[in-house]
């Protein structure tokens, strides 16, 4: 009777911390700030249990904060970077990489902006700060205004290897905290720049500019021509298990590929 | 019962073609990995080969991912590239260093009453070694330590001799600082600027003003402080501000009448830019030595400097170093110049060298150059030329380039160099300086010289 009433009271236990399971997800502003929040609702829809505790303050917060075990999943807009991963090592914490979207960042200008194209080389000149003025770029007179993300951002250190062969921004470029600061400053600004991902290429006054050629789209970001597509990344502590498992399943089935088709982002295969 | 046997069969090749080509793809990758062992050590991941073979469809993204990966952990987990930081808070760390061997020859004529018109002629074989590195932080913190060969404040050379013995050959603090760097910096919710810099400790100087007057190997020793605009006025034109404080000499206090003394250097940078790699620059700084027990006393006091010469305290110096740069001729070019005055040379010209009272306009510097150059790394080239001109009492030895004149005072002349890089990392190069004395009538010390020769031949390597 007495072991009866003790597994009564286990199984009551393990029941009540299942059903209470949170997922901390951190990191991403790019991926933290439509996609998750989007896929956690739906996730949490099946799964009346679970609760979510989501920050997006830029991937190298997701990268530390599976690092420092404060975080089931670290949301990544880039790679781990070796001197991460050595970190991460030396406290017994194996990084393991889980491809959950792609993106493609967008070169957008004002909507005024004369410029129908840009080439890579003036991408690349305009946001080293090599030309100041729209006019060296075939653009009206007009001193150019650059917006970057902050260095917190895995995409402000994806745009300079992907764009910029790795060399600093122009000294005047302006960081800003997300993506959709980004598009609105450039909204206001008739001289602005910026990069933003897939997700925020509809904000009002901006247009995004083929880069020789190749706008960011879900078939150039899928055949890899598109020139500044990546993929995104859920960062875990060893192979994902239990409910981090079921919630990267979850996004990688069907019913997640449709949510982040919705939000902007390319669905990983 | 055959038709399922045989579907059986079917799914087990199935599986088993699967199963082999998952494996094929792996070894694929890590082999071809291997066989790039240099660009994968460079790269840490393998990066172009794994993104090459995803691309050709060899392998999937996630698995070029996994792969990609293994082979980062596997890399820290090596020797060499297993770095434990100090804690998570450091972000990265960059670890620099260079050598340079150097032929050195010197030709001096004495003016002094005892060796009168001496001719000494000195050959000398040196080298250095600098070793660095810089750690940076979170929240816009970093750090740097950087150690090298040497115990003299404006030099990194030592000498080879001795039968191969090692006195000499320790290794020193060159560098020891915690810096604060940030953008846009606010208080109280109000950005007052576009950039803000404190250092603290054994740190690069931050001015700009040409090695002619700040030795390059002098690392002062305090704090600084950076504070820049950008875009003022019009488009293209930037202010910077700069201040140091530095300790140069600490006394024991409680030996009767001992003062510490202080450097405080002052300067506000206006930059004006019009095209890529074109600015102008006008700096206008002022130097001030503190009272202080000991300073200016290198011969015989506490200053260990290159050259141990008699030297010139107490300065109150404005100066206002000049720099134009453009491109041309699918050249680098570049003019620069300083003007300088010190307010109390002909006071402490007496007071320190014993000059007579009828002498007079012993108080001002200046030097003007030009440098030209090709390239980056690689078949990269530089040539340059520069006129220096420093009255008796017109600067402090302390500061002023070690190379040049023997670090004296009263000196003026030429300097010529040419530099040329035979890889990305191995350089060479020559430099000629060639000095005479302004008034041959004053002596700024016991080794006052009528000529100067100083001929360097260097070989260096950054790694």
């Amino acid at each position: 009777m007495k072991k009866t009433i003790l597994c009564l009271f286990a199984v009551a236990l393990t029941l009540g911390s299942a059903q209470a399971e949170k997922l901390v997800i951190k990191g991403s502003d790019t991926l933290g700030a439509k996609m998750v929040p989007q896929l956690a609702e739906a996730f949490k829809a099946k799964n009346p249990g679970t609760t979510f505790e989501i920050a997006a303050e830029g991937s190298t917060t997701g990268i530390a904060a599976i690092t420092d075990g404060t975080a089931d999943i670290g949301m990544s807009s880039r790679r781990a970077r070796g001197s991460e991963v050595a970190i991460a090592a030396t406290k017994g914490v194996k990084m393991v990489p889980t491809i959950v979207s792609f993106d493609g960042m967008g070169i957008i200008v004002n909507t005024g902006n004369s410029l129908t194209g840009i080439s890579k080389a003036d991408v690349n000149k305009i946001f080293t700060g090599d030309v100041t003025d729209w006019s060296q770029v075939g653009g009206k007179p007009g001193k150019i205004s650059v917006y970057t993300r902050n260095t917190a951002s895995g995409t402000y250190q994806d745009f300079k290897d992907l764009a910029m062969n790795k060399r600093d921004y122009a000294k005047a470029a302006q960081k800003m905290a997300g993506n959709e600061q980004i598009a609105a400053e450039v909204g206001k600004n008739p001289n602005g720049i910026g990069y933003v991902g897939m997700a925020y290429l509809k904000a009002p006054g901006i247009k995004t500019l083929p880069v020789d050629g190749s706008l960011p789209t879900k078939a150039s970001v899928q055949a890899k021509k598109y020139p500044y597509a990546r993929p995104n990344f859920f960062y875990t502590n060893g192979a994902p298990t239990g409910k981090t498992k079921e919630f990267i399943d979850f996004l990688l089935g069907p019913s997640g590929h449709i949510i982040v088709d919705q939000v902007g982002f390319v669905p990983a295969k | 019962m055959v038709g399922i046997l045989q579907d059986d069969e079917e799914q087990t090749n199935s599986l088993r073609r699967n199963k082999m080509n998952k494996m094929m793809k792996w070894s694929l990758a890590v082999a071809c990995a291997v066989i790039s062992t240099g660009s994968v050590m460079a790269q840490g991941d393998g990066g172009p080969l794994i993104d090459a073979l995803v691309k050709k469809g060899v392998l999937s993204s996630q698995e070029g991912e996994e792969i990609r990966a293994d082979m980062t952990a596997d890399l820290a987990a090596t020797p060499g590239g297993m770095i434990t930081w100090g804690s998570s808070a450091v972000r990265g760390v960059k670890i620099y260093g260079d050598a340079r061997m150097r032929y050195q020859w010197e030709n001096k004529q004495d003016q002094t009453a005892s060796n009168p018109n001496q001719n000494a002629d000195r050959n000398r074989y040196r080298y250095r070694i600098r070793l660095g590195a810089d750690y940076q932080f979170a929240e816009n913190w970093n750090a740097g330590v950087r150690l090298e060969t040497s115990t003299a404040n404006d030099s990194t050379n030592n000498n080879f001799g001795g039968y191969f013995d090692k006195t000499g050959d320790e290794i020193y603090v060159g560098l020891v600082y915690l810096q604060y760097a940030t953008s846009n910096p606010a208080l109280f919710g109000f950005e007052f600027a576009d950039s803000f810099k404190l250092t603290m400790g054994k740190q690069k100087t931050p001015f700009l003003l040409s090695n002619a007057f700040w030795d390059s190997d002098i690392n002062p020793e305090g704090f600084s402080e950076e504070i820049g605009w950008t875009n003022v006025f019009t488009d293209g034109f930037d202010v910077t501000l700069r201040g140091g404080q530095y300790v140069v000499s600490e006394e024991n206090n409680s030996t009767l009448n001992t003062q510490d003394g202080f450097l405080f250097v002052a300067q506000a940078e206006a930059r004006y830019s019009w095209a890529s790699k074109t600015y102008a620059k006008v700096a206008p700084m002022f130097i001030s030595e503190s009272a202080g027990t000991f300073l200016g006393q290198e011969n015989g006091g506490t200053v260990a400097g290159e050259n141990g010469i008699a030297q010139l305290g107490h300065v109150q110096v404005i100066a206002v170093p000049v720099e134009v740069a453009f491109n041309a001729w699918s050249l680098k070019h570049k003019f620069f110049g300083t003007y300088g005055i010190n307010l109390e040379g002909d006071q402490l010209a007496r007071r320190d060298y014993g000059i007579p009272s009828d002498e007079n306009d012993l108080s001002t510097f200046f030097n003007v150059g030009y440098q030209m150059g090709k390239g980056k790394g690689k078949g990269a080239w530089q040539i340059g030329a520069e006129y220096r001109y420093i009255e008796a009492g017109a600067y402090t030895t302390n500061l002023s380039d070690s190379d040049f004149a023997k670090n004296e005072n009263n000196q003026q002349g030429v300097v010529l160099s040419a530099g040329y890089s035979f890889t990305d990392n191995i350089s060479g190069g020559v430099t000629w300086f060639h000095s005479s004395d302004i008034d041959k009538g004053i002596d700024v010390g016991t080794s006052d010289a009528n000529t100067a020769d100083i001929l360097q031949v260097d070989l260096s390597w950054r790694f």
